[in-house]
């Protein structure tokens, strides 16, 4: 398993390094230049550009600026803004903490609602199945930026529940602040996890070791958690693990949405700005956190699932 | 006290086409200890038979009639009843031991699971009765099979396992639906063996489903066959190999290939099996029967008892003496050809130049 955990992880290391080679690359062919943001439309002789544009090396080649960021990466260093002038590495730490518990909130909302809702719809049938396969529908239909405005006007303005923007200091007043931009951000993935969750169950539920179980006088409760709905959870796993891996790229959306200070937001400030090296910075994170999710699940797989050897190892 | 008695038990199925009869109305006996077997082709009832016992059919089904285990109806039991009756009265073997795990639980827990949820027995206690009940079945490597999962297991070792697991809580009686089907030929009779000593030993009657005319004679005390959703006949193994009293009983026993005479051809029975739902007035295997009469269309036949056999034909009695010799169609001069093996002997040459 060690093994199969460090082949994996130098997969990743290589599918970071062709990723930060894409991602610098696409910046790089966009239009407009980072200094025509700088300069902010104002006119400005073309010496003072063309001090500008030495002075964050805009003039050497493509590779060769490819090569210099990649070096100060590897180094620790991420470079620095080119509208703050901050640190990268500092103006990413302070605003991970918000989208890390941005996304947390949103996982464990996917796999206690979606999880729950997807395996009681599968076990029990009747009007809860019917409530759990129109609302996970709906659900999945909702756009997240539409879902984050219907959310404030009802709970914030309407009801005024919950704050309407924010991130919120110590743990109650952030949970409180991040409740409905997780909700917001769970809602299509939560539905997607209770429909498979949902079908995988009721698949389970017509396997022949299940008959056999309750033939030989099991309890239904006892068939139902130990065979129905830990079967049914091997298909479930993947796709909670796709899902939350893909929540910190959703996040930017709904980060902007409730003008929350998370990197999500900041992403789509950079990218609006052409900051280069906070945008490398912020997609090189998410590559990575998408690559280790994914790692996890395969790890819990092999866990959850006996059946599954890792990568080839043994027969 | 008979261990079972099914009386007049009915099946039927909805389809979209209406409903479908798959049992037409079976009866039999069971005494403590006994071994019926069920023998039947594909389709003629004899797993259905045995699942309305546990009431394991089919969702949807409409069962009528009485199954009576110990003489109390297992058709009218609420949940909990049913529940006590399947973890300690009876227990089931089915074909396939692989399907039968869960896949992703070790042995040990399907096992123990058997004794301990179903039972109430405490998990220490279950898991020493589940380790002495493998060594029973001929389990060498204990250990090892505990902490293994059904896919590290072979087909003939799991259904060792299945069988320990059915004899586990000293049942009344136990059901087997082909209980070695799916294992190779060397592994069934092992299986078989350690399925009847199991039996004896714990003095089980049993109900056991199978295809299979030869083993069923040598493991039951008597034979039910099944065609088309109806017993046609019972009798013992010997009864029935000596002086079979159904005609279709006669070209079972007829369409085994036997091992000391070469056939050119297997014999078949003519026509296809029907379906229980297909039967439409008259008695239901006319159709192939080479001895059906004009009335065999017509008129219904009942299952007649005499001298601790039973038979459903009409005509059972004017042929009996027909139905235990030759079969018609095949005449001596032609089966002692085979025996010399000449004509097969001509084919085979001519095939191969």
């Amino acid at each position: 398993m060690l093994r199969f955990v460090i082949r994996r992880l130098g997969a990743l290391a290589a599918t970071l390094l062709i990723s930060s080679f894409l991602i610098f690359a696409a910046m790089y062919a966009a239009p407009g230049t980072p200094e025509s943001f700088l300069v902010q439309g104002r006119t400005v002789s073309p010496e003072v550009l063309a001090s500008i544009r030495a002075q964050y090396g805009l003039d050497d080649p493509f590779l060769l600026r490819y090569w210099n960021w990649l070096s100060g990466v590897l180094t620790g260093d991420l470079g620095e803004s080119l509208t703050t002038r901050q640190d990268v590495a500092s103006l990413l730490l302070s605003r991970i903490p918000t989208t890390l518990w941005l996304t947390l909130y949103a996982a464990v909302i996917i796999v206690v609602f979606g999880v729950l809702a997807g395996a009681i719809a599968g076990l029990r049938g009747g009007a809860f199945d019917t409530a759990v396969l129109l609302g996970s529908s709906v659900g999945f239909a909702i756009p997240t930026f539409f879902a984050a405005v219907l959310l404030m006007s009802m709970f914030s303005v309407t009801l005024g529940w919950f704050p309407v923007f924010g991130a919120g200091a110590g743990f109650a007043d952030r949970m409180a602040h991040l409740t409905l931009p997780a909700v917001a951000l769970a809602l299509p993935a939560a539905a997607v996890v209770a429909r498979i969750t949902r079908t995988a169950v009721v698949e389970e539920r017509g396997a022949e070791h299940v008959s056999v179980a309750l033939a030989r006088g099991v309890p239904w409760r006892v068939v139902a958690r130990r065979h129905i709905v830990r079967n049914a959870m091997l298909p479930v796993t993947t796709i909670v693990g796709v899902n939350i891996a893909a929540l910190v790229a959703g996040a930017a959306v709904v980060e902007h949405a409730f003008t929350l200070d998370g990197i999500g937001a900041m992403l789509i400030n950079s990218v609006q700005q052409k900051d280069f090296a906070v945008v490398q910075a912020i997609a090189l994170v998410l590559v990575a956190v998408f690559g280790v999710v994914n790692l996890v699940i395969d790890v819990l797989y092999a866990v959850i699932d006996p059946r599954v050897q890792f990568g080839g190892e043994s027969a | 006290m008979n261990v079972l008695e099914l009386d007049d038990v009915r099946l039927d199925l909805p389809s979209k086409r209406g409903d479908r009869a798959l049992l037409r109305g079976v009866s039999l006996s069971l005494a403590p200890g006994e071994a019926l077997g069920l023998v039947g082709e594909s389709g003629s009832g004899k797993s259905m038979t045995l699942r309305t016992v546990l009431r394991t059919e089919p969702p949807g089904a409409r069962v009528t009639g009485r199954v009576l285990l110990d003489g109390a109806d297992v058709r009218g039991l609420d949940a909990a009843a049913l529940r006590r009756v399947r973890a300690n009265d009876v227990t089931m073997i089915s074909q396939n031991p692989r399907a039968a795990l869960n896949p992703v639980l070790r042995v040990s827990q399907f096992l123990v699971e058997g004794l301990c949820d179903a039972r109430g027995e405490s998990r220490d206690a279950a898991t020493r009765r589940a380790r002495d009940l493998l060594a029973r079945v001929g389990i060498a490597d204990v250990d090892r099979c505990m902490g293994s999962y059904p896919h590290q297991l072979s087909g003939g070792m799991l259904q060792r396992v299945v069988i320990a697991a059915a004899v586990a809580s000293s049942p009344r009686l136990l059901l087997a639906d082909e209980p070695t089907t799916a294992l190779d030929v060397t592994t069934q009779s092992e299986v078989m063996a350690i399925l009847d000593g199991q039996r004896r030993e714990h003095g089980m009657a049993m109900l056991f489903v199978t295809h299979d005319l030869e083993l069923a004679s040598a493991v039951c005390d008597r034979i039910a066959v099944l065609y088309a959703g109806e017993i046609v006949e019972i009798a013992t193994p010997a009864q029935l190999h000596a002086a079979p009293r159904h005609p279709y009983t006669r070209l079972l026993l007829d369409s085994r290939p036997s091992i000391t005479a070469r056939a050119s051809e297997l014999p078949v029975i003519p026509g296809r099996p029907i379906a229980a739902y297909e039967v439409e007035g008259g008695c239901a295997f006319a159709a192939r029967c080479p001895w059906a009469a004009p009335r065999c269309e017509r008129d219904e036949p009942a299952l007649v008892h005499h001298a601790g056999r039973a038979t459903r034909c009409l005509r059972s009695d004017e042929l009996a003496d027909e139905l235990a010799g030759e079969t018609p169609g095949e005449t001596s001069g032609e089966t002692s050809g085979e025996t010399t093996g000449e004509p097969v002997r001509d084919r085979e040459t001519e095939a191969t130049t």
